[in-house]
């Protein structure tokens, strides 16, 4: 084959080539805006059951929450801790890691349970103010808990905080409390009028439509709490948040995948 | 032959050439980044407070002056503000009759205005009677009058209410039903600031000048952004057909359009938004029908929040309305070039700037407040860098919007004062330090 043929060949191509980008260009000016609605509800639902992801019964009750605000720079676990704590069975230390205030207490004598109900036990223990310096503000999370680590989520007047900011973990091994971790949030208030939050039923949806539920795997749990949205000059910013649990039916890895329950959007881990 | 070889040659290389600058257009093409973002938008317009109620508040006056025996004071409160205050007082009232139009001698005209025991409540923007006796008086007050005004004179010591015009210095007495002066004498006792003032006059407006250095606490609050994927969805189509939207990119700009009679130009620096409707029709040229129009506009963009916006001015000559978002009874600039909304209404064209970044909610903090000097020390100091009293239109204590550094959620706004050098309002600190050159602005004058 001499050189003219293939210049003739790349000629032809180069030719069907131009001619395609210069079609592609133009289409490519218009972005299509579909104003209609996102699917039915009940079409996403059997969408996902041909996906083989198995889903609990997914509550459709809208609540109302808003912005929350309590105070970052803390040194209350530092100050507050109390003497009966301080001066019992346990040694704390308190650190603060990336602008949170955190207590970790180690049980000078770890506190032995009985094989039965270990979890009730631990919330006992968990719950009383003698042993957490105010440890009736928290509440037992088990959807969070393991067989070793048991999580509290601090109470406040308008809803519970999820994420590591009012956060209680006892740590048992052996069927004996060892320790637990502590964090808590100060000066929690409103920041803006109460709005409609988005459903749990909602919420899974969202997910699975931004493609956050793979095939193959089963909803575990839901809950609605507040979660950091931003820090900024001292003030911690909240915003109430569905965190999802998702376990593949391989593993019994659970992964959490959270939803701004105000603006139905995604919250990517940073 | 050889020449054919040779064409053949150039030929392919042109082709080649042409393929290269096509893919680079395609990959460069704004398009593309909007459709990697979620095009499907369904915007949910929550109407919690009637868009009557919304109107009200936007159109309230945004000066609460107080005139005692001998001094004046600009009133301010914490919570519900001053001006929604003296609306609630008044709710009852029945205006029977708006009395005849005085012209008032410079005399006159300084006596009214300091008249003691008055509660005065003044509009930055001129506003009709027409308009104002539905959204301030409430629907009590059936009398109509042709009557333009930017203040309302309570004098609830002689038990009168005038309409006051300050740029003609004229006056109109309301003949008031079942009125209640003591509700309005009660509300100085719900303010929490009380500034001292003096009113100046600046180019035929009333200016109201703090007698003493004051100090202000800046505010930080969380922004409600939207994308222009959004502001399409909203304005530019109907909720029945899909749409093609065409996207150029020019210079510094974005431009979206939509059958050639719409278009949203977005900056990608900033985010502003400009949107045109080629199509749209002018309202009728009296104050109420272009301050309604300019407002069904700014309702037209659904902000998250609507708290604080409020009517800033109109402008004759350029057919522009401002809106301008107040926070604790104070202006806040340098959000756009233009305040918060500004709507441009002309015979063949509907024109809305605004910014897809707007405050939504205010973040609990505790800042060092900013001292701010008294306004005669401003004043002098202007002088000095070459302004005189005639260049200067008017004098303000403002926030500035200033954008997080750490967050691109958060915008802070830090008090200052904020003057119009001949039609252009800039920073006092920015002509102070020079990075605004004050000669610049004299020498563009009126």
């Amino acid at each position: 084959m001499d050189f003219r043929r293939i210049e003739w060949i790349l000629l032809i191509v180069f030719l069907c080539m131009d001619i395609f980008l210069g079609w592609s260009l133009v289409q490519n000016r218009q972005v299509f805006m579909s104003a209609s609605t996102t699917g039915a509800t009940t079409e996403t639902l059997s969408e996902m059951k041909r996906d083989q992801i198995s889903l609990p019964p997914l509550g459709k009750t809208k609540s109302s929450g808003s912005y929350l605000a309590g105070h970052s720079d803390n040194t209350v676990l530092q100050s507050s801790t109390s003497n009966t704590v301080r001066t019992s069975n346990t040694t704390t230390t308190v650190k603060t890691t990336n602008g949170v205030e955190q207590l970790t207490a180690k049980l000078k004598t770890p506190l032995a349970l009985s094989r039965k109900g270990i979890a009730s036990q631990v919330r006992k223990f968990a719950t009383d103010t003698n042993n957490v310096w105010r440890g009736n503000q928290y509440e037992f999370e088990p959807s969070m808990s393991g067989r070793s680590t048991y999580v509290f989520c601090q109470k406040t007047r308008y809803g519970v905080i999820v994420d590591g900011h009012g956060r209680l973990e006892v740590t048992v091994r052996d069927d004996k409390v060892t320790g637990y971790t502590q964090t808590y949030a100060t000066n929690v208030t409103t920041m803006h009028r109460s709005q409609k939050l988005i459903s749990a039923r909602e919420a899974v949806l969202t997910l699975y439509r931004s493609n956050e539920i793979v095939n193959n795997s089963t909803v575990t749990w839901t809950k609605l709490g507040y979660t950091e949205l931003l820090t900024t000059k001292g003030t911690t910013v909240y915003i109430p948040a569905w965190y999802v649990g998702i376990s593949s039916k391989n593993s019994k890895n659970v992964t959490v995948r959270k939803v701004n329950a105000m603006s139905k959007a995604v919250i990517k881990d940073r | 032959m050889k020449l054919r070889s040779l064409i053949l040659r150039l030929l392919l290389i042109m082709l080649v050439g042409i393929s290269l600058a096509l893919t680079w257009f395609i990959w460069y093409n704004p398009s593309n980044f909007a459709r990697q973002q979620n095009n499907d938008v369904t915007v949910e317009k929550t109407t919690r407070t009637t868009n009557q109620e919304i109107k009200r508040d936007t159109f309230l006056p945004t000066g609460v002056l107080w005139q005692g025996a001998q001094q004046k004071y600009q009133l301010g409160s914490t919570g519900t503000g001053m001006a929604a205050r003296a609306r609630k007082a008044v709710a009852k009232w029945r205006v029977a009759k708006v009395g005849a139009q005085k012209q008032l001698s410079v005399a006159e005209y300084d006596r009214l205005l300091t008249e003691p025991q008055s509660l005065q409540l003044t509009y930055q923007g001129t506003v009709s009677w027409t308009l104002m006796r539905k959204l301030f008086f409430g629907d009590n007050s059936k009398a109509d009058a042709s009557y333009s005004f930017d203040r309302i004179v309570f004098d609830t010591e002689n038990q009168r209410t005038y309409l006051v015009n300050d740029y003609h210095e004229t006056s109109r007495r309301l003949v008031i039903k079942q009125p209640n002066y003591g509700a309005i004498a009660d509300l100085l006792g719900a303010a929490t600031t009380k500034y001292k003032v003096t009113e100046q006059r600046f180019d035929h407006h009333e200016v109201a000048l703090l007698d003493q250095s004051i100090t202000v606490q800046p505010q930080t609050y969380l922004i409600d952004k939207q994308s222009a994927t959004h502001y399409i969805s909203l304005l530019m189509t109907d909720n029945t057909s899909t749409s093609a939207v065409d996207t150029k990119q020019i210079g510094n700009q974005t431009v979206y359009t939509v059958n050639s009679n719409q278009r949203l130009a977005v900056d990608k620096n900033d985010s502003l938004m400009q949107y045109e409707d080629f199509a749209a029709s002018a309202p009728a040229q009296t104050y109420s029908g272009v301050l309604s129009s300019a407002f069904n506009a700014l309702s037209s963009l659904s902000f998250a929040s609507t708290q604080g916006i409020r009517y800033f001015s109109y402008s004759t000559q350029d057919s522009a309305v401002t809106f301008r978002t107040y926070v604790r009874g104070l202006p806040v600039f340098n959000q756009t070039s233009n305040g918060t909304v500004r709507v441009v209404h002309t015979t063949s064209s509907k024109r809305i700037e605004f910014s897809g970044s707007n405050l939504e909610a205010a973040i609990p903090t505790s800042q060092t407040a900013v001292e701010l000097p008294a306004a005669s020390e401003v004043l002098a100091k202007l002088q000095s860098l070459g302004a005189q009293p005639s260049d200067i239109d008017d004098l303000t204590v403002a926030y500035k919007w200033q954008r997080d550094t750490n967050s691109g959620l958060v915008v802070n706004l830090m008090p200052t004062y904020y003057v119009n050098v001949n039609g252009t309002y800039v920073d006092y600190a920015d002509l102070v330090d020079g990075r605004v050159d004050i000669t610049t602005l004299i020498n563009t004058g009126n």
